[in-house]
């Protein structure tokens, strides 16, 4: 008789099966997700409170020293700025793959060190909303407005893009800081289906402004085309358009069908999960991210719906806390998604000022004073 | 990773492939990875970067009639034309002693082949044995009942399975070579002269674990070794989940290690996401070099 045998191998454990698996992630009844909140971001805390000697410094002049919280709003947030003064790594050196830079439009870059598990589900939340939001089909192509990240180095944006051609193929339209507007229109000119341009709005923009210029036209909307915009419009400001006129001269510049082909994103450096807007230009919150809305002067959660400072509580990452205070005011709307899904979105409406960001500061500076005292 | 491309003219079609070695492995013992339905070479790039750094030769290629850079188009796909194709590679290689890595739909492609041709272990990975269930699953309705009862009668009308439209004709041809039970999964299983081993996911509901270990279980038959391992909570997408995939992927390159039991194979690093980007850069280049040159010949 042969030999046979039935061994089991490594287990899938139940955060890898929602992160990497479950079908269903933008679905959750609140309960469901509050529960998994409760029990994964509190053990992400654990992790990042008994192996980062420097944010384990900085919940204890916070008074909280220990572990055990009662509540995810007593995870300690960092403020944006810790991660401009240097790395927070929660993971020994050789164990840091990335270390990843912010494009620093704001004066000056924050640095972020992720190591594998953190990159692998970093990479699973891009996945997830591909899949579940976006639904791009498989033989998509992507025509990226930037560098790869061979040229643009640590950049964050630029090296997400370039692990998303694990997925996709994908082209990179800036080559030696040049913006190759005709190659891209002649690519995107051959490419039968599925063409999805992704880029900061104002290069979008730039995009159309020149094909309309030069007289040439491209009818993305037979073609199932999407527009995917990441980056917001930074040091364009002046020139910046709301989503709704954003939505509709880029739907009408590229004949686009649907408004639902135009589709916004969220990351920072700073934050392990990228947030993709729905059908509805909704941004879908995945259940491994807490987010919180806070008073900017006293840095106490505001009533759901009213605006204010948003706070992220992400539990992907494990080679830095992924717990802190944005540059970003918004809120959380009180109302379901129009789209269906059940999971809670977040609306973000401006940056912080500069006034406000020392506001901020200050008062998280009292925070720990008042602890000492 | 050395790459060296290689193609095959079949007489309907080339098969385009690459054999991946590091440094010093250009004669070690070869790994033959078969592609599963929407699936190309580079979609094997991470199995073939530890079965390299294992010490081992890798030789991956696009089926004909399917996505990817070898001839024909999707539309066109039958498992007689995986079946054929995974022949014509067998030949290709014939004077090598190979492991077989074949996963999902191309599992059942090689355990129907390899009846024909020896090799000297076929590891299967998340494998289809019960197509109909498979299909099912996958489709959301019986594609085989709906043409069996006659509801559906021509071979090229066209549907949808995994974002991919194919024809009727791939119903037809599998009911006709016999390749769509799990009856017949067993059977081809018993005259495969050499161990076979199964990699799956517990959770998988299109290749149900049960009836792997059904298939599996010992039968008077057998005569050489099988074996099932299965990863407890993990999906069919094994793919999209990294941590899953390299527990599989590290079984799999144990398996060949015992089986080329007197090579001299060497520890290894698992690859880090940013290797696996840069060579998958590299997996591009190659493909768009190789539709190029076809556009060319055109």
């Amino acid at each position: 008789m042969t030999a046979f045998h039935t061994i089991a191998l490594r287990p899938v454990s139940p955060f890898e099966h929602v992160v990497y698996q479950d079908e269903d992630v933008f679905e959750w009844s609140d309960q469901r997700r509050n529960e998994f909140q409760r029990k994964y971001i509190a053990e992400a805390f654990t992790w990042h409170f008994e192996r980062n000697s420097q944010y384990r410094s900085y919940c204890e002049a916070l008074g909280v020293r220990s572990s055990n919280v009662s509540s995810l709003s007593s995870i300690p947030l960092l403020p944006a700025a810790a991660f401009k003064a240097g790395l927070l790594p929660s993971a020994p050196e050789n164990e840091i793959v990335k270390p990843c830079t912010s494009s620093g439009t704001r004066g000056s870059r924050s640095v972020v060190p992720r190591d594998e598990l953190t990159l692998e589900r970093l990479l699973a939340s891009v996945q997830k909303g591909c899949d579940h939001l976006l639904h791009l089909r498989p033989d998509a192509q992507l025509f990226v407005l930037g560098p790869d990240t061979e040229e643009a180095g640590d950049l964050w944006i630029s090296y997400v893009l370039s692990i998303v051609d694990l997925i996709f193929p994908t082209w990179f339209a800036v080559k030696d800081g040049i913006f190759l507007a005709n190659e891209l229109a002649a690519q995107l000119q051959t490419t039968a289906q599925n063409p999805v341009i992704v880029g900061p709005p104002f290069l979008v923009m730039a995009f159309l402004e020149h094909l309309e210029a030069s007289g040439q036209h491209l009818d993305l909307g037979s073609r199932r085309g999407t527009i995917i915009t990441a980056g917001g419009w930074k040091q364009h400001q002046n020139r910046s358009l709301s989503p709704r006129e954003f939505i509709q001269r880029v739907s009408s510049g590229f004949s686009l069908g649907e408004s639902a082909q135009v589709r916004d994103t969220l990351n920072l450096v700073e934050l392990n999960t990228v947030l993709f807007d729905c059908e509805k230009h909704s941004k879908h919150i995945p259940p491994w991210l807490h987010v919180r809305i806070l008073d900017p002067e006293t840095l106490i959660d505001v009533k759901l719906g009213s605006e204010g400072l948003i706070a992220y509580l992400d539990a992907t990452a494990t080679s830095y806390p992924c717990f802190f205070i944005s540059d970003d005011f918004g809120y959380l709307p009180t109302a379901s998604c129009t789209c269906g899904r059940a999971s809670p979105t977040v609306v973000i409406t401006r940056r912080v000022s500069k006034l406000e960001q020392r506001g901020c500061a200050l008062k998280m500076s009292q925070n720990i004073k008042a602890t000492a005292n | 990773m050395n790459n060296k491309t290689f193609s095959i003219d079949t007489g309907c079609g080339t098969i385009r492939g690459v054999i991946s070695f590091e440094d010093g492995d250009a004669h070690a013992p070869l790994v033959l990875i078969t592609p599963a339905f929407t699936k190309t070479a580079r979609d094997y790039l991470l199995l073939a970067m530890y079965l390299t750094r294992a010490g081992f030769r890798v030789a991956r290629y696009d089926c004909r009639n399917h996505i990817g850079i070898s001839d024909g188009d999707v539309l066109q796909f039958t498992l007689s034309s995986a079946i054929a194709d995974l022949l014509a590679v067998l030949r290709y290689f014939a004077h090598e002693t190979l492991v077989v890595v074949s996963s999902s739909l191309s599992s059942r492609v090689a355990v129907r082949a390899l009846g024909d041709f020896d090799c000297a272990a076929l590891i299967t990975l998340i494998g289809v044995v019960n197509l109909r269930d498979t299909q099912y699953q996958a489709c959301g309705e019986d594609l085989f009942d709906l043409w069996q009862s006659g509801v559906k009668s021509n071979p090229a009308e066209e549907y949808e399975v995994m974002d991919y439209r194919v024809r009727f004709a791939f119903i037809d041809d599998a009911i006709r070579i016999g390749i769509v039970h799990m009856e017949g999964t067993i059977e081809d299983l018993s005259v495969i002269r050499a161990p076979v081993y199964a990699i799956c996911s517990q959770d998988d509901p299109w290749v149900r674990f049960s009836d792997i270990d059904f298939t599996f279980r010992p039968r008077a038959a057998h005569r050489y070794e099988r074996g099932v391992y299965v990863i407890p909570g993990a999906n069919h997408q094994l793919g999209k989940n990294p941590r899953a995939a390299r527990t599989a992927l590290c079984k799999v390159v144990d398996l060949v290690r015992q089986t080329f039991n007197n090579h001299k194979t060497r520890s290894y690093r698992e690859p880090l996401i940013t290797e696996i980007v840069a060579q998958n850069k590299l997996e591009r280049v190659r493909e768009r070099a190789a539709m190029s040159s076809q556009e060319v010949a055109a």
